[in-house]
């Protein structure tokens, strides 16, 4: 973690899959567990980037938020959540839209 | 550049010069996030559309789920990101521009100048030393203008990050 074209605007999309109907198939083979997400050391976003996204993905407070990225940023991960599936699911595309590097672990 | 905040969001006065590269900004991440990742470099989309993580756990079978869905996140910002550059280009062209980028935006705006200082550090292939060289004594090229502009952007973001929190500590 770091320490401190004209006329595009009528471009079609590129088609993305039905997701879905994939969400849907593939949820229903699953069986219930749990699962952690873990955020990881990069260079490229700030300490006070990932804070900030901690508070508002996670909702975590700023001491909180302060912790994980320490940790992140001493031990080169933090294991931010432990949730149900879907949920840590929401959390793992919502850090990652912010660019994060996140990963999501079976607790089984 | 100078960052003030307003009623429900902020003011960003930014010069000429400023409002040039942020403009040029904003027109190439809208072309990059209209392409499907395997349309990206492979050092772009491993930045960006990296799923590696998720594969092991056992997603393999949604690959391409995860990938569409992430590029759908990206592709959707492109119509807020029409409407800034309408804004500065509503100012004449080289003047300084005024752009009051309301609450509901912000972190919208957080997450494409983040993809920018991301897609620049993959591009230019930025490695953790890199980060901290001392400017002045890196050689003149890619590397050292990309990261000028990752520290460019990094401080834009600070300043926004500053200024939003000082209401909710």
């Amino acid at each position: 973690m770091k320490t401190s074209a004209q006329g595009f605007y009528t471009q079609a999309a590129t088609a993305v899959p039905d997701v879905k109907e994939r969400k849907k198939e593939s949820t229903q083979k699953q069986p219930a567990r749990g699962w952690i997400v873990v955020v990881w050391n990069d260079h490229i976003n700030t300490m006070s980037f990932v804070v900030h996204v901690f508070r508002k993905v996670l909702g975590f407070n700023t001491s909180k938020a302060r912790i994980h990225m320490m940790e992140v940023h001493v031990q080169g991960k933090s294991c931010v959540a432990k949730e149900n599936r879907e949920k840590a699911e929401l959390y793992w595309e919502q850090l990652k839209g912010y660019g994060l590097r996140v990963t999501l672990e079976s607790t089984d | 550049m100078q960052l003030s905040k307003i009623k429900n969001g902020f003011r960003l006065l930014l010069s000429g010069m400023e409002r040039m590269v942020l403009e040029e900004i904003l027109k190439s991440l809208s072309l990059l996030y209209l392409k499907a990742p395997d349309e990206l470099d492979e050092r772009i989309r491993r930045q960006w559309y990296d799923i590696e993580g998720l594969l092991v756990s056992g997603y393999e079978h949604e690959r391409e789920y995860w990938l569409g869905h992430l590029q759908s996140m990206r592709s959707e910002r492109i119509g807020l990101i029409s409407a800034w550059i309408g804004i500065m280009e509503k100012f004449p062209p080289g003047s300084p521009a005024v752009w009051d980028v309301p609450e509901d935006q912000v972190e919208s705006l957080l997450m494409v100048f983040n993809d920018h200082r991301l897609y620049l550090a993959a591009w230019a292939d930025i490695q953790e030393e890199d980060m901290h060289m001392e400017f002045t004594k890196l050689p003149e090229g890619p590397k050292k203008e990309s990261l000028l502009m990752i520290h460019f952007m990094e401080a834009v973001q600070e300043w926004i990050i500053r200024a939003i929190s000082e209401d909710e500590d």
